[in-house]
């Protein structure tokens, strides 16, 4: 057991207020004629001894406590399932769109619904640490990656309105691989790109995104929101090189040689899918921290120091002060 | 004589309040904490380093994140921060109001990951985005502080401003002003960041206005502007002239939340215990010599 932390450290210097009870002052001097009157008793000054002691408890626990003694918060490390998943989320004007599966009627906006797809994939992977990257005609660094819950649930519930400029993919995606290029290496890396369409990504990032998923080992899964009468992401008609179809940019995923999974959002299992595929991913458990949360001990010491003080009383209320006959002044 | 029911008396004054302070274990005290929106201009003209800090020039943006950080570092934990940068005349929200202290690293690095070329657009229309602004912040239900230089570009039309009158004092906060007092170049920069020059005459629309008449390429803070759009909105204009002013203004305009905090009354109460026990050992009592002996 490590010895315990102070709040206050100087308060230990009131441990000098033990003085007055270890040298016995105000003991309550008792008028004899003489000490010479007295016999020298050795259990007498043994006593004497023991409950001066006790008398300087209370001050010391009192001291103690008030020094604030407490044992830090401390984090534990534990293995579990997870990944470093970096959400590339589309933020562009087009999102705007009512997001509806085909037949029913839009209640919500293709941002609304990626948000709540998002928070939904969120709940589901505790033990994930998360980074957020939106974009539109740039890539926007939402929150870093981030073992911080709390901060990636404020960044989730932010993305639920506003849309803004273009969509650009590729500097989306390059963006979050640029992240994953100064994190842990060993951690399993996870881009989720959430976006309702495709894009044309220039030749030039193309090769950039086809070199660094290869460095950084990055998974990718693509959440296509495909509402009412988009085209579906297997749509086999497609030329592949008209990038902005979504079966184009699936298939173009696909020739990156990455471990890769396309899903369309429509799909009411989307988000359960691309979590089990993340949880197979793991090779190995990852370290997560869990807090041990600080414990005090200064009540402690406060009852430790009533306790003697009762203790302290009792034994003064019991004290004899009546002089045997012939020893009082 | 000795009187032995003064200290056991005394002493058991003392034990009184350890033992309140451990029955009755906490207090609620209300301590001022702060919900504030900062919503930070990048548009281009922010990059010009016409600003001073400590001797040396800087730029708009980088006293706008040092600003920022510092009132990450000030604010009293349980306060929260919303954060919006804007172009255009749009602010994007990048994360709804967090508090700061358990949130602390996440902050810096959002902060300091704060970037021009994060801007959508190259327009900067600030009373548009000063006027969502503080509709966001009135969703949000935070206090607004509104970092700019003011510069709208292109000029305002001709029916001027948007219509701030319903929104008028319902959001506190504040506009700070970055930038110089002279006009100066903008400086030009690629997509690496590297700086390839300075706007020309022909890279802006030429029908600017006020004190950038015929000086649509060269920019410095608009105060006039800024103060206009403060009369305006009912918020207070300041100018930003070093990191602290934007904690300054939060303090002084902003409208402080009372959180209300437990706190422990033990440690109080045992201060005055060790106070009354200690003062028991005082040799009051001790009765004098010479009396003593007069009254046997």
């Amino acid at each position: 057991m490590t010895p315990p932390h102070l709040d206050h450290p100087m308060a230990l210097w009131l441990l000098a207020l033990c003085l007055p009870p270890l040298l016995g002052w105000g003991s309550g001097a008792i008028t004899v004629a003489s000490l010479r009157a007295l016999p020298r008793d050795g259990i007498s000054v043994i006593v004497d001894g023991g409950l001066r002691v006790l008398a300087a408890l209370p001050v010391l626990w009192l001291t103690l406590g008030l020094a604030g003694p407490y044992r830090p918060r401390a984090q534990v490390t534990r293995l579990a399932g997870g990944a470093h998943v970096i959400v590339a989320l589309d933020r562009s004007l087009s999102m705007h769109e009512p997001f509806a599966l085909r037949g029913r009627k839009a209640t919500e906006s293709k941002t609304q619904a990626s948000a709540r797809l998002l928070a939904a994939f969120f709940a589901r992977n505790p033990h994930s640490r998360f980074g957020i990257v939106g974009f539109s005609t740039a890539p926007i660094l939402i929150m870093p990656l981030t073992e911080h819950r709390a901060a990636i649930a404020a960044a989730i519930a932010a993305q639920a309105s506003g849309q803004l400029g273009d969509t650009d993919i590729g500097s989306g995606i390059a963006y979050a691989l640029a992240m994953f290029g100064r994190d842990d290496p060993a951690a399993p890396h996870v881009i989720l790109l959430i976006t309702d369409g495709a894009g044309e990504i220039p030749e030039q990032v193309r090769l950039y995104l086809a070199r660094e998923f290869h460095r950084v080992h990055a998974h990718l899964y693509y959440l296509y929101l495909r509402a009412g009468d988009d085209p579906p992401l297997d749509d086999g008609l497609v030329n592949d090189t008209d990038m902005t179809h979504p079966a184009a940019l699936d298939a173009y995923f696909r020739s990156l040689h990455v471990p890769y999974a396309g899903f369309e959002a429509s799909d009411a299992g989307a988000v359960a899918a691309v979590t089990a595929r993340i949880e197979r991913i793991e090779s190995r458990p990852l370290p997560y921290t869990e807090d041990v949360p600080r414990r005090n001990y200064a009540r402690l010491c406060f009852r430790l120091a009533a306790l003697f003080l009762a203790l302290h009383i009792l034994l003064l209320i019991a004290e004899r002060r009546d002089m045997p006959a012939g020893y009082g002044a | 004589m000795n009187r032995p029911g003064l200290r056991p008396g005394l002493r058991g004054v003392a034990l009184l309040p350890i033992l309140a302070g451990l029955v009755v274990p906490r207090f609620m005290v209300r301590r001022p904490v702060h919900d504030v929106l900062v919503v930070l201009d990048i548009t281009a003209s922010m990059n010009t380093a016409d600003m001073v800090l400590d001797g040396r020039p800087i730029a708009r943006l980088a006293v706008e994140k040092l600003a920022l950080r510092r009132l990450l570092d000030r604010m009293p934990c349980g306060s929260r921060l919303a954060v919006a940068v804007f172009v255009e005349r749009v602010p994007f929200l990048l994360f709804d109001p967090l508090e700061i202290c358990g949130n602390y690293e996440p902050l810096r690095r959002e902060i300091s990951a704060l970037d021009w070329r994060m801007g959508w657009d190259s327009e900067s229309h600030i009373a548009e985005a000063l006027l969502r602004s503080m509709q966001m912040a009135q969703h949000l239900g935070t206090d607004l502080v509104f970092m700019t230089d003011g510069q709208e570009s292109p000029p305002l039309w001709w029916n001027g401003l948007p219509k701030f009158a319903p929104l008028r004092g319902s959001v506190p906060g504040a506009i700070l002003g970055l930038g110089g007092n002279r006009l100066v170049p903008i400086p030009r920069f690629d997509s690496q960041n590297h700086q390839i020059g300075y706007y020309r005459s022909i890279d802006v629309p030429s029908d600017a206005k006020g004190m950038f008449a015929g000086h649509g390429n060269l920019t410095a803070e608009d105060t006039p502007h800024l103060r206009q759009l403060a009369a305006l909105t009912g918020l207070s204009y300041r100018h930003l002239g070093t990191p602290d002013g934007l904690w300054r203004s939060v303090q002084a305009t902003g409208h402080a939340r009372r959180l209300v905090t437990r706190i422990d009354a033990a440690p109080y109460a045992a201060a005055l215990a060790l106070g009354i026990f200690v003062l028991s050992f005082a040799p009051l009592s001790r009765p004098a010599r010479g009396r003593g002996r007069d009254r046997s």
